[in-house]
């Protein structure tokens, strides 16, 4: 077990170091200038900032500064907010993201498992066929087209909730409902056929013969033997609400490190750009490894393969 | 059993004819190829057939029209027919599709008050420019499919190469590979794309491009699974002691093997495809105006929603069809493929 | 005369498919005494899967029963309630099932798995119940039981879980154990094992067995009485003996010869398939195969003729007036011995 965590651990760093090298090359490479109205500035001007910024220096240098910088966490100065750093530009905007992305992700989970695993159980009734429906629906409603509808009808017309910003709970309902639909088609779906195999499988049958009553088979047996797959879903999960936070921040008017991202690629705030990705990024190969080992712990037959391996 | 009560004759006991009852080889059913059985499993799958008729109508309209409607025509702005609502000819009953428009709580006919043409007709509206909405959701529809089927093509090469390459070599080959693609799945698509994004300028060209490279990780994972287990398989190994090359077993028999799992990962490619380049034009990193596509209608349609619904409500319909039909699709063939799901 | 513990008297049962109508069982009768073994043998689909799964009312859905009874200490199973099967299943008739390595639950200690019928059925402790469980993983010949008893399902071989799957089976002690082809999945030397410890346990338990099996060779050691069944019904049933050296149908003599012996040099199959059961023969349903076949096989059903008090055939040939046939040669041969069997019993008296 030991050695294959430090093997992941290394392909992490790998894989981080990469994105790191490819993003800052690529950044250096754009055309056009990193500052805003670039015409008004004066030569001088220009020298005096490409200073500040160290953008003056041999490009080996740079790429070796930036790496540096990283490893304190520190990734460089914002082009459009002058003089402050990226890391504290993200610091301040990383609660409010993580808040919507779990939160989105605890509602769609349960009620997904939950909408799964009644549509199984009722396999072949109008329950299924509604669950499928519903199911299909929410994974091909894209989410930001919801997002519209609902802060239209449900937050203007209707007025039940708080239509944007950032602060208290009843603000964080309509966008924890659009980005939420994603994961709950997909662990619908996911639950109902994990669930069906297992309903279909010998020992639930054995579960049966044993005497036991059909709930208690499928409490006994069949729920965890279907839902610990689900812990596969996570990374997934993960990247899909990276993308939806991108665009239901910017719906919302959440101060999330996604409206940041999209605001600084749209003014080309490369440092911004180059941090937020590698966040993500960060946070991506920390949640696959973690999905990893609680799989690891949770299903036996795994946790053992590990074990000798 | 009272034997006297069985009135038997000696006729009953004569031999039977040879032949007469010896018809056991028969086979009761004509047997069915593995196509012609997934034919007939997917007949019955009524919304997946639906979906395939509204794919094919959505594709022969989008690509048909291409005569008509096109960027010389799209780009014509009529400042005067601005903002019209729908009005569809015959149904100038029903209130938003008779060019009538809510106005302060009151539907005003928005065709007379802006001196149109009485036999003007936009059957859904037209934008903030005068043009028509209807034909600039056929153009986006065309480049949502468009934007699909090149990711698509990158899933068949590309992704299929790589998998059946990595699969079927093994051994050092498969462990590089498959580095490679852990390194590149440990990186959100999303990020990919926008610095692809970033780094090509916007538009068309660029958007598929990016999609289409950050799309064909998954097929070749799984193919490259499943050409593991094929390759063990018998009629693989005897076809390899029988001293056939590497490539033309892959050409005939891993590909008709791993055609169901091919077939069923793309389908579940062209709604992500087609989700992902409406999802960046419409945060307005895709494809941008003059260009046109699903996306960008509903950006610009989301900007006026409050006052003019029908210019978000139209194309995020379309969509929606789009992208439900694509996925009913590929649930319907991906069970017609694989009877153990079936119900 | 022993008592009968089960009595199924003209069971038929349905399945109701995309096709039609697939008469599975076709008014089969039978009955089980205390203490003994009943092998039901047949090839895949004749039935004898459904016949054992109705007898613990774990049917698949699309399964009816049309008509007929079961009854066990004089109640009829069929007429149970939910519920009621519940306090029966795995506590009075338990079953086995064909494949151990998918019976088991992969995420549930085995410990916990031996003890849940016990905990379920006698309300003991779960303390008691896994001592009890350990008793038994010790009975079934399971080593270092104390330490195994805590692992999971796929830390055992085939051989070791289809023991569990027993141990599981016998814990409540049930009057009536059903075994699916219990040792088709095994190597031959472990099925050997597992046989020998179904026998050994059922004496001391004291359970009565029906074993359903497509091989006859595993009937030879097992069983007390042999039923043969094929396409929903039994066309023949007695003891070992009376099946092994004296069959009378001619689809027995056919299972027979297709056995593999030292003598024989080549395998003698059964030509065609069974009949379709969605229109099922109205005669003997063996007649299209059957190389003896009369007129009145197509025409009518036979009854059961009796051979000996303990022997029965359903076969035109033992009717009165029914023309002497030359069974295949391994016939005569096992008839021969039969007969030299009774005529030494005899002397012996």
């Amino acid at each position: 077990m030991t050695k294959y965590l430090l093997k992941r651990i290394f392909y992490m760093i790998l894989t981080l170091f990469l994105v790191a090298t490819i993003t800052f090359f690529l950044m250096k490479f754009m055309p056009g200038s990193p500052y805003a109205n670039e015409e008004k500035l004066t030569p001088q001007q220009i020298h005096i900032m490409n200073e500040q910024y160290g953008l003056n220096k041999p490009l080996i240098v740079q790429y070796l500064l930036y790496l540096g910088g990283m490893l304190h966490g520190d990734f460089g100065t914002s082009f459009q907010y002058s003089n402050q750093p990226v890391s504290s530009l993200i610091a301040a905007r990383l609660g409010a993201s993580v808040q919507l992305g779990l939160q989105a992700l605890i509602v769609g989970v349960i009620l997904g498992v939950i909408i799964g695993s009644i549509a199984a159980m009722k396999q072949g009734t109008w329950v299924d066929s509604t669950a499928t429906v519903i199911a299909i629906i929410g994974k091909s409603v894209p989410n930001f087209v919801l997002a519209v509808l609902l802060q239209y009808y449900i937050g203007l017309k209707l007025g039940w909730f708080s239509i944007a910003g950032w602060g208290d709970f009843s603000q964080t309902i309509l966008p924890t409902i659009a980005l939420s639909v994603g994961p709950l088609a997909e662990t619908a779906r996911f639950i109902r056929t994990s669930m069906v195999d297992t309903l279909s499988s010998d020992y639930i049958e054995l579960g049966k013969a044993k005497g036991l009553s059909r709930m208690e088979v499928i409490r006994k047996h069949a729920m965890r033997n279907s839902f610990i797959p689900l812990v596969t879903l996570i990374g997934p999960y993960a990247v899909a609400l990276m993308t939806g936070s991108m665009v239901i921040e910017n719906i919302f008017n959440i101060p999330g490190i996604g409206e940041q991202f999209v605001k600084s690629i749209l003014t080309n705030d490369y440092p911004t750009i180059m941090g937020v990705t590698m966040v993500y990024c960060i946070g991506l190969v920390v949640i696959l490894l973690i999905t990893d080992i609680i799989y690891g712990l949770i299903d036996p037959r795994i946790r053992l393969a590990g074990g000798e391996a | 059993m009272d034997e006297k009560d069985l009135n038997l004759t000696p006729e009953d006991f004569e031999p039977l004819p040879e032949g007469a009852a010896q018809d056991n080889e028969k086979i009761s059913g004509p047997s069915l190829s593995f196509g012609q059985n997934v034919w007939l499993r997917f007949k019955q799958r009524k919304a997946a057939v639906i979906s395939a008729v509204v794919i094919i109508l959505m594709v022969l309209v989008a690509f048909g029209s291409t005569p008509f409607i096109n960027k010389s025509t799209l780009v014509r702005s009529h400042p005067e027919y601005a903002n019209l609502p729908a009005k569809v000819p015959g149904l100038d009953a029903i209130n938003g599709l008779n060019g009538k428009i809510k106005q302060n709580g009151q539907w005003v006919d928005a065709y007379a008050q802006n001196n149109v043409p009485k036999d003007k007709y936009f059957i859904a509206g037209t934008d903030y420019l005068g043009r028509s909405l209807a034909q600039r959701i056929i153009y986006g529809t065309k480049v949502s499919l468009i934007v699909a089927l090149v990711a698509a093509f990158f899933d068949l090469t590309l992704g299929v190469f790589y998998g059946i390459v990595s699969g079927w070599k093994g051994g050092g080959v498969d462990n590089v590979l498959q580095r490679i693609i852990e390194i590149i799945s440990s990186v959100p698509n999303l990020i990919i794309v926008v610095l692809m994004l970033v780094v090509l300028h916007p538009g068309i060209t660029s958007i598929i491009l990016a999609i289409a490279i950050s799309s064909w990780t998954t097929m070749a994972r799984q193919v490259r699974a499943e050409t593991l287990s094929l390759k063990n398989e018998e009629y693989v190994l005897a076809a390899r002691s029988l001293g056939e090359s590497g490539w033309k077993i892959a050409w005939k028999h891993l590909v008709p093997n791993l055609s169901s799992i091919i077939i069923i990962q793309t389908m579940y490619t062209i709604p992500s495809a087609i989700f992902f380049e409406a999802f960046l034009s419409f945060i307005g990193i895709g494809i941008t105006a003059p260009e046109t596509s699903l996306g960008v209608l509903l950006n610009e349609g989301q900007k006026n929603f409050q006052f003019l619904p029908y210019q978000m409500w139209y194309p995020a319909i379309v969509l929606c069809i789009l992208m439900i039909a694509f996925n009913l699709l590929g649930d319907g063939l991906r069970d017609a493929f694989d009877p153990r799901g079936q119900k | 005369m022993p008592e009968r513990i089960l009595d199924v008297k003209n069971l038929k049962i349905d399945f109701h498919t995309y096709a039609g109508e697939v008469k599975a069982i076709r008014d089969v009768s039978f009955h089980l005494n205390q203490g003994e073994t009943l092998a039901i043998v047949g090839e895949s689909g004749s039935g004898k899967s459904v016949t054992t799964r109705s007898i613990i009312g774990l049917l698949a859905k699309n399964a009816k029963v049309m008509g007929g009874e079961i009854n066990f200490h004089g109640k009829n199973l069929l007429s149970l309630s939910e519920k009621e099967w519940q306090k029966i299943r795995g506590n009075e008739i338990a079953m086995i099932f064909q494949d151990p390595m998918t019976s088991l639950d992969p995420t549930m200690k085995i410990g916990q798995q031996i003890a849940e019928p016990l905990i379920k059925h006698k309300g003991v402790s779960k303390k008691e119940a896994w001592k009890k469980a350990l008793e038994m993983m010790k009975a079934v010949g399971i080593p270092n039981a104390e330490e195994r008893i805590n692992q999971y399902p796929h830390q055992f071989s085939g051989g070791m879980r289809q023991r569990i799957v027993i141990a599981i089976a016998l814990i409540c002690e049930p009057e009536i154990l059903l075994a699916d082809e219990p040792t088709t999945a095994l190597d031959v030397t472990v099925q050997a094992e597992i046989l020998d410890l179904m026998k050994d346990l059922q004496k001391r338990v004291k359970t009565s067995i029906i074993f359903i099996t497509h091989d006859l060779g595993v009937v030879a050691g097992m069983a007390d009485r042999v039923a043969v069944m094929y396409a929903g019904e039994f066309l023949e049933y007695g003891t070992v003996d009376d099946i092994f050296y004296n069959p009378q149908h001619p689809y027995t003599w056919g299972l027979i010869n297709s056995m593999p012996t030292l003598e024989s040099e080549k395998l003698e199959a059964i030509p065609g398939t069974p009949p379709d059961l969605l229109d099922p023969p109205k005669g003997d349903p063996f007649a299209p195969r059957n190389a003896y076949a009369m007129r009145i096989d197509v025409e009518r059903k036979p009854p059961f003729f009796q051979v000996s008090p303990t022997h029965f055939a359903a076969t035109w040939l033992l009717a009165p007036g029914a023309p002497e046939v030359e069974p295949p040669l391994e016939i005569q041969r096992r008839w021969k011995k039969f007969k030299a069997m009774q005529a030494s019993a005899d002397k012996g008296e």
